[in-house]
C-alpha cells in the first residue's frame, strides 16, 4: 500500500474540480470557462487513477524469485486516457466553437450570448 | 342461280345506296339545289338498293339446305363494322340474311321505290311552294321543301333497311330509331300546321315508351348473353340460356313474385312492338300520323315502319316460343300477351274503322286492325302465315294508301279548278278545319279528303279506281287476291289451334279475327261506295283529273302484286291450285334459326269457307246500307241511327281523351269535346268526371296541407330548437373547455419561460445545484 492515504489525493481533486466548476460557472471570456471545464476534467482524472491505486484487487505473483503484489486491472489509467483524448478533443471543438462564435458575434462574452433567451 | 354468299357481301349497299342518297339530297339542299334533281338522286339510291335486295333474295331461295331448317339455322351473316369492343365481344354493325330479312328487304326496295317515284308526282305542289313571309311562290322554299322530303324519305329507308338486315338487336335499335326519327320528320313535314306539329309530337312521344321497354329488353338480353347478336342469341344454345336463366324475384314486403327471364324479355321487346306497329293501347299516335303527305303514309304508317314491331317479333320468335311450357299445345306467357293484344288490336281498330269519314283515317285504322292480325298470328304460333301477311298487307296497303293519295290529289285539283286559286300550301291541309265549326258530324266541304265530298271518282279516275278496288279486295280478303291467302292462313292457324288443338287463347283469337274480317269488308265497302260510286257530291269531286302518270303507274305495278303475290303461299292442301303451285313460301320460311320446322297445316275447307263467306258478308251489308244510294249515306251515315254505341267509335273508344285525363296536359280535349250540342251529354259526363277528379284532388291537398305539412313543419320547428340548444352548449361548454386547457398551457408556458435565460452558466448552475439536491436526497 502506497504510503499517503486516499483521500489526500481526494482532497487535491475536489480542489482542482471546485475551482474548474467555479471558473466554468462564473468566468465572462469563453475561453476561461472552457479552462474551468478541463480543470474539471483533469480533477476526475486524479480521482480515477487514485482510486484506482487504492480500491483495484491485487493478485500474488513470483518475480525473479521474490514474491510480489501486482494489481489485477487498468481500467483506471485507461479511462483517465480516454479522458485526457476527450479533453484534447472537446477543446479543439469548443476553441473552434469560440472562433467562430467571435466571427460572427465579434464578442465571446458569454452573458451576451443568450439569443435562446425564451 | 345466284350465290348466297356473294351477293350477301354486298348487302352493305342495300341501305348505303340509300344513304348515300340521304347525303347527296342533304348537299343539293345546303347549296340550294334543284329539288327535282334531289328526287331524281332519292329515286336512283333507292333503285340501286331494290337491284340489290331482289337478287339477295333469289340468292337465298336458291341456298342450299333449305330442307332442314339450313338458311334460317345456319344464315349467312356478314359483318360490316366493329363498332364498340365490349366484354368479350364486340357490337358490330353488319348483316343477317336468311329467309325473313332476305323477303323483308326486297319488298322494302321494292314497295320503297315504287312509292318514291309516285311522290316525285304528289309533292310536286311543294315545288310551288309559298314563302311565308311575302305570300308570294318562292321558288327557293319550295326547292328546299320538296327536297327535304326526298332526303327524309331516303334516310328513313336506309333505317329500315338497315334494321331489316340488322345482325344483332343493337344495331336493329339504332335503325329502328333512325325510322322514329323519320317518322317524326315526316309526319310534321307541314310542321306550319299546328295539328301536324301536334301529331308528329304525340307519334314520337308514344313510341318512345315502347321503345324504352325494347331497350330493356335488349339490355336484359345482353346481360344473359354477353352479346346480342342474333346468332348467338337464338341459337338452340342461346334460347337454352334464357331458358334456364334464374328468375327475377320481386319483392313486395312479405310476397314475393318470381319473373322467368324469358318472360321478362319477351314482353319487354314486345313492348317495343307495342309502341312501333301501333298496337292497343299505345296505338293512338298512327291515324294521327296521317297528317304527313299521304305518300309517307303509305311508306311509313302502312308498309313498312309499321311492320318493323312485327318483324322484331318474328326475328325473336325464337324466344317468345320457347317460353312455352312443357304442356304440349299450349301457349306460353309473353304469346299469350302477344296473342291477346294483337286480337284486341285487330277488332277494336277495324270498329273504329267503320265510322271514320276522312279516307285516310278509315286506312289508317284498317292498318292498325291488320298489324294486329299479324301480332295475333305470331301470338298463337302461326309464324309463317304472319310474315306472309306482313308482306301482302305491305303491297296492298301501300297500294291503298297511294290510291287515296291519287284521291285526294284528284279532288283537291278538282277543287282549284272550281275556285281558280293557287295550290300546293294547303295540300292535305284542309283536314285541320275547326273542329265543330260546321255542325255536329257535317262534312267540311274544303276538306279534299272525307269520303263525303267524294263520289263518281270511278268515272273520273278510272286507273285509280281499278287499282284501288284490286287492293280493296285484297285486303277484305275476297279470293284470289293476296289478302285472302296470307289473312285465310292466319284465320286457319288460329282455328286449327283454337278448335281442334283446344288452346283457349287461339279460339279466342279467331273469334276476334273473324269478326275482324267481317268489320274489314264492311268498312272498305263502305269507303268504296261513298268514294267511287254515286253522283259527285262537290266541285272536287265532279271536276277530278285522273292523276300524273309518275302517281298512276306505281299503283298499277302495286296492284300486280296486290293480285298475285298470294300465289306463293296457297296451301298444298287446297285441291288443285295447291299442289300446282307447291307453296313456295312456307318452304322458304317454314323454319326457325333454332332449327325448328313449322309443319303444313293440314288443309280443312271450314275456317277458309268461314273465312270467304264473312268477307263476302261484310261486302252484302257493306252494299246493303252503303252502296244502294251512295248520295244519301255522304248526306247522313246511317250508322249514326245507333247514338251512343256510334259516337263511341267515331270518338275511337275516347282513348285519347282518356290518356288527355291521366296526363292532364291538353285543356283542347275538353273543349273539343263540348263543342257541338249533340256531344253534349258526354261532356257533361266528362265534366262530371273532371268534377270528380276536381274534388278529390282538393280534398287531396287540405289533407296534404294540413296533416301532412303540419307534421312536416312540426318536425321543422322541432329541429331548429334541439338545434339552438346544441349550439348554446356548444358554444359555451365544449368551446369553453377546450379554451380553459389552452389558457391553463399559456399561463404555465409563460413562468416557465423565465427559467429560460439563454445563458449558458445559468443552466449549467441549475445542473450543478440540482445534482446536488439528487445526490443529498440519494445519500440521506
Amino acid at each position: 500500500m502506497p504510503a499517503i492515504p486516499v483521500w489526500w489525493y481526494l482532497m487535491v481533486a475536489t480542489g482542482l474540480f471546485s475551482i474548474g466548476l467555479y471558473a466554468t460557472l462564473t468566468r465572462r471570456n469563453a475561453v476561461n470557462v472552457l479552462m474551468g471545464v478541463e480543470l474539471m476534467l483533469n480533477a476526475v482524472n486524479l480521482n480515477a487513477v487514485a482510486l484506482w491505486r487504492y480500491a483495484s484487487p491485487t493478485v500474488s505473483a513470483t518475480v525473479d524469485g521474490q514474491s510480489v503484489q501486482l494489481l489485477s486491472t487498468l481500467d483506471g489509467q485507461v479511462f483517465a486516457i480516454f479522458v485526457i483524448a476527450l479533453a484534447a478533443a472537446e477543446a479543439a471543438v469548443g476553441l473552434a466553437l469560440i472562433i467562430a462564435v467571435y466571427r460572427s458575434r465579434r464578442t465571446v462574452e458569454l452573458e451576451q450570448l443568450d439569443m435562446l433567451q425564451g | 342461280m345466284l350465290d348466297l354468299n356473294v351477293i350477301g357481301g354486298y348487302a352493305w349497299l342495300i341501305p348505303g345506296f340509300t344513304f348515300a342518297a340521304f347525303v347527296v339530297i342533304m348537299a343539293i339542299i345546303a347549296t340550294g339545289g334543284s329539288g327535282r334533281l334531289a328526287a331524281r338522286v332519292a329515286v336512283a339510291g333507292i333503285l340501286l338498293s331494290t337491284l340489290v335486295s331482289v337478287p339477295l333474295l333469289l340468292a337465298a331461295l336458291g341456298a342450299e339446305g333449305g330442307e332442314h331448317g339450313g338458311l334460317a339455322a345456319e344464315p349467312f351473316v356478314a359483318t360490316w363494322w366493329s363498332w364498340l369492343p365490349m366484354g368479350e365481344g364486340t357490337l358490330d354493325f353488319g348483316a343477317l340474311i336468311d329467309p325473313l330479312s332476305a323477303a323483308t328487304a326486297a319488298m322494302v326496295g321494292i314497295l320503297c321505290s315504287a312509292i318514291f317515284i309516285y311522290a316525285t308526282a304528289y309533292m310536286a305542289g311543294e315545288l310551288e311552294a309559298y314563302d311565308d313571309a311575302s305570300g308570294a311562290v318562292d321558288p327557293a322554299v319550295g326547292n328546299a321543301r320538296y327536297a327535304r322530303f326526298f332526303a327524309y324519305v331516303s334516310l328513313f329507308a336506309t333505317g329500315m333497311l338497315g334494321f331489316v338486315l340488322a345482325s344483332n338487336l343493337l344495331q336493329a335499335m339504332v335503325f329502328w330509331e333512325i325510322m322514329g326519327l323519320c317518322s317524326f320528320l315526316l309526319i310534321g313535314f307541314w310542321y306550319f300546321k299546328p295539328s301536324a306539329a301536334a301529331a308528329a309530337k304525340k307519334a314520337f312521344l308514344t313510341t318512345r315508351i315502347g321503345d324504352l321497354f325494347f331497350f330493356v329488353g335488349i339490355m336484359i338480353l345482353f346481360w344473359m348473353h354477353g352479346s346480342v347478336d342474333y346468332t348467338t342469341m337464338l341459337s338452340h344454345a342461346g334460347i337454352g340460356v334464357l331458358h334456364d336463366a334464374a328468375p327475377l324475384v320481386l319483392q313486395f314486403g312479405p310476397a314475393s313474385l318470381a319473373i322467368p327471364m324469358i318472360l321478362l324479355v319477351g314482353l319487354m321487346i314486345f313492348g317495343g312492338t307495342v309502341g312501333k306497329s301501333a298496337q292497343f293501347p299505345l296505338h293512338v299516335w298512327l291515324p294521327d300520323a296521317m297528317e304527313g303527305p299521304t305518300p309517307v303514309s303509305a311508306l311509313i304508317h302502312a308498309a313498312t315502319m309499321v311492320s318493323a314491331g312485327v318483324f322484331l317479333v318474328a326475328r325473336m320468335y325464337p324466344a317468345f316460343a320457347a317460353a312455352t311450357p312443357d304442356a304440349p299445345g299450349s301457349i306460353s306467357g309473353p304469346m299469350f300477351v302477344v296473342a291477346a293484344i294483337g286480337a284486341i288490336t285487330a277488332l277494336g281498330a277495324a270498329t273504329i274503322a267503320t265510322t271514320q269519314f276522312d279516307i285516310k283515317r278509315v286506312l289508317a285504322y284498317s292498318t292498325i286492325s291488320q298489324l294486329g292480325y299479324m301480332v295475333a298470328a305470331l301470338g298463337i304460333g302461326a309464324y309463317v302465315a304472319a310474315v306472309f301477311h306482313l308482306i301482302t298487307h305491305a303491297f296492298f296497303k301501300a297500294l291503298l294508301f297511294l290510291g287515296s293519295g291519287s284521291v285526294i290529289h284528284g279532288v283537291e285539283h278538282g277543287m282549284h279548278h272550281d275556285h281558280g286559286h293557287g295550290h300546293g300550301h294547303d295540300h292535305d291541309a284542309a283536314a285541320s278545319a275547326p273542329a265543330g265549326g260546321y255542325g255536329a258530324y257535317a262534312a267540311d266541304p274544303r276538306d279534299p279528303q272525307d269520303m263525303r265530298n267524294m263520289g263518281n271518282l270511278r268515272e273520273r279516275m278510272p286507273l285509280t279506281f281499278w287499282t284501288y278496288m284490286a287492293g280493296t279486295l285484297a285486303l277484305t280478303g275476297i279470293p284470289v287476291w293476296a289478302g285472302f291467302w296470307s289473312k285465310d292462313e292466319i284465320l286457319a292457324e288460329a282455328f286449327h289451334k283454337g278448335i281442334q288443338s283446344q288452346i283457349v287463347i287461339a279460339g279466342f283469337v279467331w273469334l276476334l279475327l273473324t269478326l275482324a274480317a267481317f268489320m274489314t269488308a264492311f268498312y272498305m265497302a263502305r269507303q268504296v261506295f261513298m268514294t267511287f260510286f254515286g253522283p259527285p257530291a262537290s266541285e272536287g269531286a265532279r271536276h277530278a283529273p285522273e292523276s300524273a302518270p309518275a302517281m298512276v303507274y306505281p299503283l298499277v305495278v302495286l296492284a300486280i302484286f296486290a293480285t298475285l303475290l298470294g300465289f306463293v303461299g296457297v296451301p298444298e292442301g287446297l285441291p288443285g291450285l295447291g299442289p300446282a303451285l307447291g307453296n313456295p313460301f312456307h318452304h322458304f320460311m317454314g323454319y326457325l334459326s333454332t332449327g325448328a320446322h313449322f309443319e303444313s297445316l293440314e288443309f280443312s275447307w271450314l275456317p277458309m269457307l268461314a273465312s270467304v263467306v264473312v268477307a263476302a258478308l261484310g261486302w252484302l251489308v257493306g252494299w246493303l246500307i252503303y252502296g244502294r244510294d251512295p248520295a244519301a249515306v255522304r248526306a247522313q251515315d246511317p250508322l249514326q241511327r245507333l247514338g251512343g254505341a256510334w259516337k263511341l267509335l267515331y270518338d275511337k273508344y275516347r282513348l285519347d281523351e282518356l290518356y288527355g285525363l291521366v296526363v292532364r296536359s291538353d285543356p283542347r280535349i275538353h273543349r273539343e269535346s263540348d263543342a257541338s250540342e249533340a256531344d253534349k251529354p258526354n261532356a257533361e259526363q266528362l265534366g262530371r268526371l273532371v268534377a270528380l277528379v276536381d274534388a278529390f284532388g282538393t280534398l287531396n291537398g287540405q289533407i296534404d296541407k294540413l296533416v301532412v305539412d303540419g307534421l312536416v313543419n312540426l318536425a321543422g320547428r322541432a329541429g331548429e330548437v334541439f338545434s339552438r340548444v346544441n349550439g348554446w352548449i356548444d358554444a359555451n361548454v365544449v368551446d369553453a373547455l377546450v379554451n380553459l386547457v389552452a389558457y391553463v398551457n399559456g399561463e404555465i408556458s409563460r413562468g416557465l419561460k423565465l427559467l429560460q435565460t439563454g445563458r449558458v452558466q445559468n443552466y449549467l448552475l441549475v445542473v450543478f445545484f440540482s445534482l446536488l439536491i439528487l445526490v443529498g436526497a440519494f445519500v440521506m
